[in-house]
């Protein structure tokens, strides 16, 4: 042999192994979804073979806990761990799923065996852990604990999960995060983040996502009135600024929380009113509440980041000829310059929203 | 003839003038009303904040009546302020002409509806009605924000006066 067929075949060699060691051993490699990026969606059967949509758990946390296989020594004792700290996890308002590439008769008899109380989700075929980057060659998952903050954002991955106490670990870090944490409970304040909420819309009652497709610039919230004269004296206003905002990627919601009147009349009263945005009804004012939002029309603007940013009124005078601050055009001007806008917090008269007693 | 026809013109002039006299409104800023509030020590104040256009509270109205009739002279003062603009000054008139209504009632002056919000009561989004008692020393004793029916008003107002001084 020459030397240069000598170093031809160690160069062969050595390549054929790298590339055999980085199949073989992908887990090592291999590359999960990162933190902040979108979590994809998905719709799995748990082992009741009742389906589990990640997107309708918006506005909840959701840890999702990839393991390799059903009843092996290491995913037993990281499940029997996620099965003890099940009380903590539902007082945080926090939902857990297994997640591995077995069917459901699998997934059955592990939990009934183990006793579990969470829902373990069959990934056959592993679509799923592939989209999440942790598809191992063998075709297995590889063990990564993705947590999903409210929003359908990855909030952290853990990689290195440690089986026997994974419950405390997957707790401790959901206390550090202040937004997981309040999911449950959460109140709107300036500067912190609005979970995605979901509410039925007036006109079709199909439920609705504040964020939508989260592709905009920033999100108008604005809590209407059918009946209130301060609310209706804005309609026309609240039309062509959405209108003119929403070519610019701003997404505008309208929300009515008022007890008093029914979903038809606001579906009928957004129609009459020609609203290019979708009017959701919150009944028992439940997210009223969560922005503790006191009358009508109040509004609030969250960033592309999901993070609440200006409150208040639409400007400073009920009648057009009289104004003298445009609120939320400031507002929404200085956020798609990437910029404060102007002032976080403005008041005005309205009507009070009329809560359930 | 015609010196006869203007009298009565100058008459009936006069007599326009007068009724709107009759109606006119005292105006009043946020400064104003904490002046109303300080001239008022010593007695448990009910001020409310009002609109013509707000149907809750016109609706609440008769009950504020009702309770500035029933305790002006037990220690209680009712103020209504009209925060309508005051181009509908007379709309304001005409309602508490309606509602036989007695207690002291502005209307709010011309100016930022903020400042005056805040001067009233940092506390207050501005949604109407909106009801502050006050107790005694002058103190806010209960805030009520929404309508409220005679009975919740007398006894918010029971307890303010109950409390000690």
């Amino acid at each position: 042999m020459k030397r240069w067929q000598k170093v031809l075949t160690g160069v062969i060699v050595a390549t054929t192994a790298a590339a055999g060691a980085l199949w073989l051993t992908g887990n090592l490699f291999a590359d999960p979804l990162p933190q902040g990026r979108p979590a994809p969606d998905f719709t799995l059967p748990d082992q009741d073979g009742k389906q589990h949509r990640l997107s309708a758990y918006r506005g909840k946390t959701v840890v999702l806990a990839f393991y390799p296989a059903d009843m092996t020594p290491g995913c037993t004792l990281e499940a029997r761990s996620l099965r003890d700290t099940m009380p903590e996890f539902q007082q945080m308002g926090v939902q857990v799923f297994g997640i591995s590439v077995q069917d459901v008769g699998s997934k059955r008899e592990f939990c009934d065996k183990e006793g579990l109380n969470y829902p373990l989700l069959a990934d056959v075929g592993g679509k799923v852990a592939k989209q999440y980057g942790v598809l191992m060659p063998a075709g297995l998952a590889q063990r990564v604990t993705f947590i999903i903050d409210p929003s359908g954002q990855i909030a952290q991955v853990i990689t290195d999960v440690n089986v026997q106490q994974h419950g405390e670990q997957v707790l401790a870090l959901l206390k550090q995060q202040p937004t997981v944490q309040s999911s449950a409970n959460w109140q709107a304040k300036i500067g912190q983040p609005i979970p995605d909420f979901r509410l039925p819309r007036a006109d079709n009652g199909k439920m609705e996502s504040v964020y939508g497709d989260r592709k905009q610039k920033a999100t108008v919230i604005m809590f209407i009135a059918t009946r209130c004269p301060v609310s209706n004296a804005y309609n026309e206003r609240m039309r062509t600024i959405a209108q003119e905002y929403m070519a610019k990627g701003v997404r505008f919601v309208g929300i009515n929380s008022n007890v008093i009147e029914p979903t038809q009349e606001v579906a009928e009263h957004a129609k009459q009113n020609r609203f290019p945005f979708p009017v959701l009804k919150d009944e028992g004012n439940k997210i009223a509440d969560r922005f503790n939002a006191q009358f009508t029309p109040e509004i609030f603007v969250v960033d592309a980041k999901g993070v609440l940013r200006y409150h208040g009124r639409i400007d400073d005078s009920q009648n057009p000829a009289n104004i003298t601050s445009h609120d939320l055009r400031d507002t929404l001007d200085a956020l798609l310059a990437g910029k404060n806008p102007p002032r976080a917090e403005t008041k005005a008269f309205g009507c009070t929203i009329k809560r359930v007693r | 003839m015609a010196a006869r026809r203007i009298g009565w013109v100058a008459a009936l002039l006069a007599i326009a003038l007068l009724a709107q006299a009759a109606t006119r409104i005292p105006q009043i800023d946020g400064k104003g009303i904490q002046k109303e509030l300080a001239k008022r020590k010593g007695k448990v104040v009910v001020l409310n904040l009002w609109a013509t256009w707000c149907p809750p509270c016109r609706q609440e109205f008769p009950g504020l009546v009702k309770l500035y009739d029933k305790y002006r002279n037990r220690g209680v003062d009712v103020i209504v302020v009209s925060v309508d603009d005051v181009e509908d000054e007379a709309k304001v008139a005409e309602f508490l002409r309606q509602q036989k209504a007695k207690m002291p009632a502005f209307i709010k002056k011309p100016g930022d509806s903020e400042k005056f919000i805040n001067a009233v009561d940092r506390d207050w989004p501005g949604a109407i009605p909106y009801t502050v008692v006050y107790d005694r020393n002058g103190k806010p004793f209960a805030k009520l924000l929404g309508d409220h029916t005679f009975a919740q008003f007398e006894a918010t107002v029971k307890k303010a006066l109950a409390k000690r001084k």
